[in-house]
């Protein structure tokens, strides 16, 4: 009797236990990731939004909004890291994207300063919700499909007034686009840093100091002050995204 | 013995074997997002099934959620007004007015935050808000669920959804909130001008409607995109006709309410409300966060005529200088019969978003 209660407990206990699912292992393999980081500068002090700054004109201006793409990011053997990124300063802070890749295979990086005319005039809502490009993310980066994105917006308020009294009336409207004015981007001689067992990371700075007096190429913000990329804009257009372009380098 | 043996083996294997929330077959629900729309986000703790947008759809017509069982979620959303208020301001159960317009409840589920000054983040964060607040539902979730939990039939169908018994405030939001995520409007004559646009492929339907749409719409079309006509498209445009921002569009000199501002305590909000979309934008009179507006000529005017500067005004407003757009009397015209073309009846009317009644 003894020995049937045994076998019954026993029976039970395994009965118990055997048909529990083992929990799915679904911690994925360490994959090597790399992640590139913009700070906005003034000169070679970090700069915030909504920040007075000082132009070498003497006008006090803040920038309110700082967002272009980068697109079709890719290293001199044509391996793609990622194909596009946003950044977005007041929404995003200094983060520009994360991709799956190696240090070792992206030593450079080439790729557009806008985004790609093989892009530019696809369907905003059929890319997937993670990437930059679908219009959930793009939001107000976009005009109605054609022409396609914008590949820039700086904005700022400017008191071009030198009197010593605040009055930020004077508005900048920079909205950048259209496949004319796209700017090939290129960065060599990259070092990334190691931040932990996997990820690396390329910090890089947009000096908007350099955005508004870039060698010769200069905006008068009092004066030059508004284009979205229409007939009649284009000598201002094509210099504030090459200015934008240039003004970003490794931090 | 033996045989007393072999019954306990057998149901110690069935108990073992026996899989938890039994009863617990919730169906996927499809949703019917248009082909020109983005995909939609669900938030992973609450995916869409069949049950849960059931039982949602009966929660927002419920008025026990009030404090004193007359008011709904759809009081201040009805369907006839394209599930908002045509007061300018919503009265709660105990007489006492708001202080800004009923927002138009369309498209929800591609939107990220919620109410005039975006305080919520998530669409079941919204939904938190009303019933406890005390100038529109007045009722506790604590009571209101008790109610809830008193009736057999919402027991069973909170089981159903949920695969556990109990109800409670978080169920009741994601219930609803699945409600939410289904109302989509995207067939109106607006969107087939869209998709012809942009060489999208087009129903039978739409190319049924695409001869219909008249001349004066299409130049109000025009109109509503151009810099130097009404400059509409920097915070309307696209599929889902807004952007997800916060904007000060000229109202006010000097601000009676805070907006966005009061959320965030940053002055440069100050003034700053969230873009609507202008889907139905015909059926959603009044105008504005304070409903100021009565009607889309009000509207038109004020961006025509009317804009006030302000420190925190968006530098969007280009037309500052002039006090706005300056269109005439035929272009305002033209502009409205535009606008008129973003009226979804078919979302309107749909059966699936009216009340179920018992």
């Amino acid at each position: 009797m003894r020995n049937l209660l045994n076998i019954f407990i026993g029976l039970v206990f395994f009965s118990l236990s055997s048909c529990k699912e083992d929990p799915v292992k679904t911690v994925p393999d360490p994959m090597d990731e790399l992640k590139v980081t913009i700070q906005p500068t003034f000169g070679s002090t970090a700069l915030q939004l909504d920040q007075t700054v000082y132009t070498n004109e003497g006008y006090a201006i803040q920038f309110t909004d700082i967002r272009f793409y980068l697109t079709s990011l890719k290293n001199s053997s044509g391996k793609q890291l990622t194909q596009a990124a946003l950044f977005d300063y007041r929404n995003n802070g200094t983060a520009l994207f994360n991709a799956p890749g190696k240090p070792a295979d992206f030593p450079s990086l080439l790729g557009y300063f806008g985004v790609d005319s093989s892009l530019n005039h696809d369907d905003p809502t059929a890319f997937p919700t993670t990437n930059p490009l679908n219009i959930l993310i793009a939001n107000d980066m976009h005009w109605d499909w054609n022409p396609g994105y914008i590949f820039l917006k700086i904005e700022a308020k400017v008191d071009t007034l030198t009197d010593g009294i605040d009055n930020f009336n004077h508005y900048v409207v920079f909205h950048v686009g259209a496949d004319a004015w796209l700017q090939p981007w290129s960065l060599s001689g990259i070092t990334w840093s190691q931040t932990s067992q996997y990820l690396h990371t390329l910090p890089l700075k947009l000096d908007m100091q350099k955005f508004l007096q870039n060698g010769a190429q200069t905006i008068d913000v009092k004066t030059e002050h508004s284009s979205h990329s229409l007939a009649g804009e284009e000598a201002l257009s094509i210099k504030v995204i090459q200015n934008l372009r240039d003004a970003l380098s490794p931090l | 013995m033996r045989s007393l043996l072999v019954i306990f083996i057998g149901l110690a294997l069935f108990l073992s074997c026996r899989k938890d929330n039994v009863g617990y077959e919730p169906s996927p629900y499809e949703l019917e997002i248009p082909s020109h729309f983005p995909d939609m986000i669900i938030p992973k703790d609450n995916p869409m099934t069949v049950e849960g947008v059931a039982l949602g759809r009966k929660l927002f017509y419920e008025e026990m959620l009030s404090g004193d069982n007359t008011m709904s979620c759809a009081s201040c959303h009805a369907p006839v007004n394209s599930f908002t208020d045509p007061n300018q301001f919503s009265t709660g159960i105990d007489g006492i007015q708001g202080n800004r317009n009923s927002m138009a409840l369309v498209n929800l589920g591609w939107q990220k935050f919620f109410f005039w000054d975006g305080r919520a983040g998530s669409l079941e964060q919204q939904i938190l808000g009303p019933v406890p607040n005390p100038i529109e539902m007045h009722q506790s979730w604590k009571d209101a669920v008790a109610k809830l939990d008193q009736d057999v039939n919402y027991r069973n169908l909170f089981y159903k959804a949920f695969g556990e018994p109990g109800i409670d405030s978080l169920k009741v939001t994601k219930a609803i909130a699945q409600f939410i995520r289904t109302m989509i409007s995207g067939e109106s004559k607006y969107d087939v001008m869209y998709k012809f646009e942009n060489s999208l492929p087009l129903s039978s339907n739409d190319q049924a409607i695409l001869p219909t749409v008249t001349p004066e719409e299409w130049a109000g079309y025009d109109l509503f995109k151009s810099l130097n006509g009404a400059d509409c498209l920097h915070c309307h445009s696209g599929v889902l006709m807004h952007i997800n921002k916060f904007s000060n569009n000229g109202m006010d000199a000097s601000f009676t309410d805070p907006g966005r501002g009061g959320i965030t305590g940053n002055p440069n909000d100050m003034g700053r409300f969230k873009i609507p979309t202008l889907r139905n934008i015909a059926l959603t009179a009044p105008y504005m966060h304070d409903g100021r507006f009565a009607n889309l000529d009000q509207v038109i005017d004020h961006y025509s005529t009317g804009l006030v500067s302000s420190p925190t005004i968006d530098p969007l407003m280009e037309h500052l200088a002039t006090a706005g757009v300056q269109l005439d009397v035929q272009e305002r015209d033209l502009l409205k019969k535009f606008l008129m073309t973003l009226t979804d009846y078919n979302f309107v009317n749909n059966p699936k978003f009216q009340d179920p009644g018992e």
